[in-house]
Formats: C-alpha cells, sequence, structure tokens
C-alpha cells in the first residue's frame, strides 16, 4: 500500500498550511504556555479551562487540519476527522463539564517526563522534518497539527492530579498509529518519534493510573 | 509505421490541406508520426496508441505549491514531447487531476493528449457529478477513456458510463484494479459486459495477470493498461545496482525502466503501459521503451529467469 502523497508533499503541504493559518500559531504557542504555567501554579478554574484548550485543539486538527486542508490531497484524512473530534468532545465532556482533570506539576519521575513530553511536543516536533533534511516552514504546530497535539495532551494527562478518565485514551492510541504508518509508508524514520513517544507516554499514564486517587 | 498510421496521418494531412483539421473527431497523437515508436490498436476502434503512457497517483499529487507544479508540468511536457499521449488519473489522487490541469492549461501543445480517467465514489448517483468535476479539473471538454476505479459499484457505474459516452462526453470505457486485486470479479465483467479498457497491475515480477485476463482480454478485444510497472519504485530500486544482462543490447534496453517497461508492452495483449515520475529525466528513460526492438517470447522467458535470479 502507499499513501497518494510524497513526504515532499506532506512538507509543503505544511509549509502552505502554516502560512495559511499564520499568526494562529503564536496563539496555540501562547495557549500551550499558558497551559503548562497553570499546571504549575494551579488555579481552581484552571483543569477545566485547559481541558478546553486541549479540546479546542483537537477540534481544529479534526476540522482545519484533516477536513479543510488536507482532505484534498488525502482521501484518508476523511476517516481521520471523527477521530480528532471524539477525542476533542472526550477531553470537553470530561474535563471541562465534569471538571475531572486537574493538571499540577509535579517534582518526580512521571512530572519530569511530562514535561519532557511537553518540550518535545512544542520544540522537537516541529523541527523534525527540518532535521531529516525537509523544510523548516513544514512544521508541525501544536494544537494545529496532530503529532504535536497528540504529545502535548498526553504531556498533561500526565500531570492529572486523579486519575484520567480510561476513554480518553484509546483514540490517541489511534492517533498514534496513524502517525506511525505514515512514517513508515513516506519512509520518513525521524516521523516516527511522535508514535513512539507517544506510546511511551501511554504507558507512563496508565501506570500512573493505578497509583492515583480518583478512580473512573 | 503500420498501415493504419499512414492512413491516419494521410487523412489528417489531407483535412489540414482543407483547413479542417480541427473539426476531426479523433486526435493524432504526435508519437504516430515518431519514426518506429511502437503503438498498438485499441481493439473496439482500430486507433492506436503509444505503448508507453503516464500515471499520476502520488506523483501529480503536489496541492497547491508553485513549484512543485512546474515541475510536474515540465515532466508532462516533456511526456508529450517524448510522444506520449495516454495520461491516466483519477479522483482518488488527490490533487493530481487539478495539477493536470495546471499544467496541460500552460503546455503550448497538448493536442496529443489521450485523457484517462476514474469514477471513483460508492453513490452511483454522484457519478455523473464525479465526472464533469474531473473534466473542469483536466479542462477538458471530454475523456478519451472513462474508467471504474477499483470496481467501486461497478454495475451502476458502467451504466452512467454508457450513458455519458451516448451523450459523448466519453470515447471509452473500462474498468480497474491494482496488486493484484479482484481479478476473478474482473475476468466475470470482461467476459460479460462490453467495455473498451481493462487496467490491472502486471509487471515482471507480478505476472498472475498471463494466467487469465490477459488471454481473456485479447479473446475479447479488450484493451489493457498495465499499473504499477515499477511496483511503485520498489522493482528500480531493487534492480539499479545490478548490471543489465549482457543480451540487453539486443532488445534496445540502455537501462532498468526500459528493460521492465519492454517486458510488459512486449506482451502482444497489453496496449499500454503507465509508468509514474516526478522527474523529466525518468521520463526520457521510460519513454525510451517506445523505441527500438522489443522481446520475443524466448527473451521473455530470459528476462524473467535473470531477473529472478538477482
Amino acid at each position: 500500500m502507499n499513501l497518494p502523497y510524497s513526504a515532499e508533499v506532506l512538507y509543503s503541504f505544511l509549509a502552505g498550511y502554516n502560512a495559511a493559518l499564520w499568526p494562529l500559531q503564536l496563539l496555540a504557542y501562547a495557549l500551550a504556555l499558558a497551559a503548562l504555567l497553570l499546571a504549575w501554579k494551579p488555579r481552581r478554574w484552571s483543569g477545566r479551562a485547559t481541558s478546553v484548550a486541549l479540546a479546542a485543539g483537537w477540534a481544529a486538527c479534526g476540522f482545519v487540519f484533516h477536513l479543510e486542508h488536507f482532505l484534498p490531497i488525502n482521501f484518508f484524512a476523511g476517516y481521520f476527522v471523527p477521530v480528532f473530534l471524539l477525542q476533542a468532545l472526550l477531553l470537553f465532556w470530561s474535563g471541562g463539564v465534569l471538571g475531572r482533570l486537574d493538571f499540577r506539576l509535579r517534582r518526580d519521575r512521571s512530572g519530569a517526563l511530562a514535561l519532557a513530553l511537553a518540550a518535545a511536543a512544542l520544540v522537537l516536533v516541529p523541527l523534525l522534518g527540518w532535521l531529516g533534511g525537509h523544510r523548516l516552514d513544514g512544521a508541525a504546530i501544536v494544537g494545529l497539527a496532530p503529532a504535536p497535539t497528540l504529545l502535548f495532551t498526553l504531556a498533561l494527562l500526565l500531570l492529572s492530579e486523579t486519575r484520567p478518565p480510561l476513554y480518553l485514551l484509546p483514540l490517541p492510541l489511534l492517533a498514534a498509529g496513524i502517525g506511525a504508518a505514515e512514517a513508515w509508508f513516506l519512509d520518513l524514520p525521524w516521523e516516527a518519534l511522535p508514535p513512539v513517544l507517544a506510546l511511551l507516554a501511554i504507558a507512563a499514564i496508565q501506570i500512573r493510573r493505578r497509583a492515583a486517587p480518583g478512580a473512573v | 509505421m503500420t498501415a493504419a498510421d499512414l492512413s491516419r496521418r494521410a487523412l489528417l494531412a489531407g483535412a489540414g490541406a482543407f483547413g479542417l483539421a480541427a473539426t476531426l473527431p479523433l486526435r493524432l497523437p504526435r508519437a504516430l508520426a515518431a519514426e518506429g515508436a511502437h503503438t498498438r490498436a485499441i481493439p473496439s476502434t482500430g486507433e492506436r496508441l503509444p505503448v508507453v503512457g503516464l500515471g499520476t497517483w502520488v506523483t501529480f499529487n503536489v496541492g497547491g505549491d508553485e513549484e512543485l507544479r512546474q515541475q510536474r508540468t515540465e515532466v508532462l511536457r516533456s511526456f508529450f514531447a517524448e510522444g506520449g499521449a495516454l495520461v491516466d488519473s483519477s479522483p482518488m489522487y488527490g490533487t493530481s487531476p487539478e495539477v493536470i490541469g495546471y499544467a496541460l492549461a500552460r503546455i503550448e501543445d497538448s493536442s496529443g493528449l489521450f485523457s484517462a480517467s476514474k469514477v471513483w465514489t460508492p453513490l452511483s448517483a454522484e457519478g455523473a457529478a464525479q465526472m464533469a468535476a474531473s473534466r473542469g479539473k483536466w479542462g477538458v471538454e471530454r475523456f478519451d477513456l472513462m474508467q471504474v476505479h477499483n470496481l467501486v459499484d461497478w454495475r451502476n457505474h458502467l451504466a452512467t458510463l454508457r450513458a455519458e459516452k451516448a451523450a459523448g462526453r466519453i470515447r471509452y470505457i473500462g474498468i480497474t484494479t491494482s496488486h493484484g486485486r479482484r481479478h476473478e470479479e474482473m475476468a466475470e465483467i470482461m467476459e460479460n459486459h462490453a467495455i473498451d479498457f481493462a487496467q490491472f497491475t502486471y509487471n515482471i515480477l507480478d505476472r498472475e495477470a498471463e494466467q487469465r485476463l490477459l488471454p481473456l482480454a485479447a479473446d475479447k478485444g479488450i484493451a489493457v493498461i498495465a499499473n504499477r510497472p515499477f511496483q511503485h519504485k520498489r522493482l528500480i530500486r531493487r534492480f539499479q545496482d545490478a548490471p543489465l544482462p549482457d543480451w540487453a543490447g539486443e532488445i534496445d534496453c540502455a537501462n532498468w525502466p526500459q528493460f521492465l517497461l519492454k517486458f510488459i508492452v512486449s506482451h502482444p495483449a497489453v496496449t499500454c503501459v503507465i509508468p509514474a515520475t516526478t522527474q523529466v529525466e525518468h521520463v526520457k528513460e521510460n519513454m525510451g521503451a517506445l523505441h527500438g526492438r522489443l522481446p520475443d517470447e524466448a527473451q521473455r522467458r530470459e528476462m524473467i529467469r535473470y531477473v529472478e535470479s538477482l
């Protein structure tokens, strides 16, 4: 099986996508940094606010990235839209409506791992294509493109004080599978890093779920 | 040069002399004028096609990138200059149809084009609208060939295609599959339904079609388009570091693409093969298979033995 586009076209598409959305990237980074700041110094409302921001990121990946922009190049993108929209709905419902997600940066191994994953989502993942020899303006940006959004979401779920609901994990796992398949079919080994990190994060979240209070 | 070529040439020359060339219903691929270029007749009409066409899966799906669109325009320009005619695409190929249209609009003379597209929707009611959209993207008034892609809802789509053919918006109709899938169903359609073209995978390593589909096409008078001639680059990557056999010169093969393509087009039931590429250099290599000697049956067996020994 082959994907209907090449690696060259993927990064060209991302460059065009970034140009079309500019300067939303600044807002996306501001929201991501605000989410980390709120995890460092939580407020009463910060769990709900961060959940809504994460849900917005997944919704943007579904509607804006896949449906509006990527679908003309990749017919498979149509199948990915519900994956991202459903995860947006689940994050909005569990964190934004029910308030079951509270994010707090801890000084332990899972806190360090979460910070490393967030840093990867914000800094390393956007540079992967460029490090692999492709164009820098084809960077994947958190909240607007799937891979960094996936990693950043998992980083925050790792910071959840109570057990994150189990139903928040299958769709990120599926999204990681989609990313891994793309890396495989386009022969882009560096693009396998986000899915691998996502699997690591999901495993760490599952370990924390067993130890954390607030079974759901 | 065949008698058919000469008669069409003479017809066009005569028509041109009377200022009628623009009104002719059939366009004349420039390849027919290329000395010694291999062409094959479409059995249902006798119209001849150059045996090497151009596929656009992946390669022409470049989105809105202006630089990449320009590069693909050069690929298509080179294809026509080398004597090519049949360009194959599909709505499934993303932006390929509109990139073809972009290129055709910028190529000074694309009169040799033999346009081949597909209908690809599970909703047969959308078929006519999808074909109209494809005409708009290509910038053509009609398609030379319209195929049912991957046999999707083929019964209903074939009915639509026949109606479109009757209305003059299609000249030939066909069906496609690839990767060796659904050959039984394809054979059943070829056996029992009136179609002009069948497209399926055939290359030096994927030879299942020799068992049933190719003999059936010859028997039923159906033109054959061979797709995946290089298994999407895999065969080139696999063989490119190996030397061509000493006797490659006997069939006028200067490189591996020509060797692999000549194997395909030397099968008497194959009408056209559709390699895809993003590079002008590769177009020139591929189009080399239009010229020179083709292998006979014994040489074809030797070609198989050689690649299987690598």
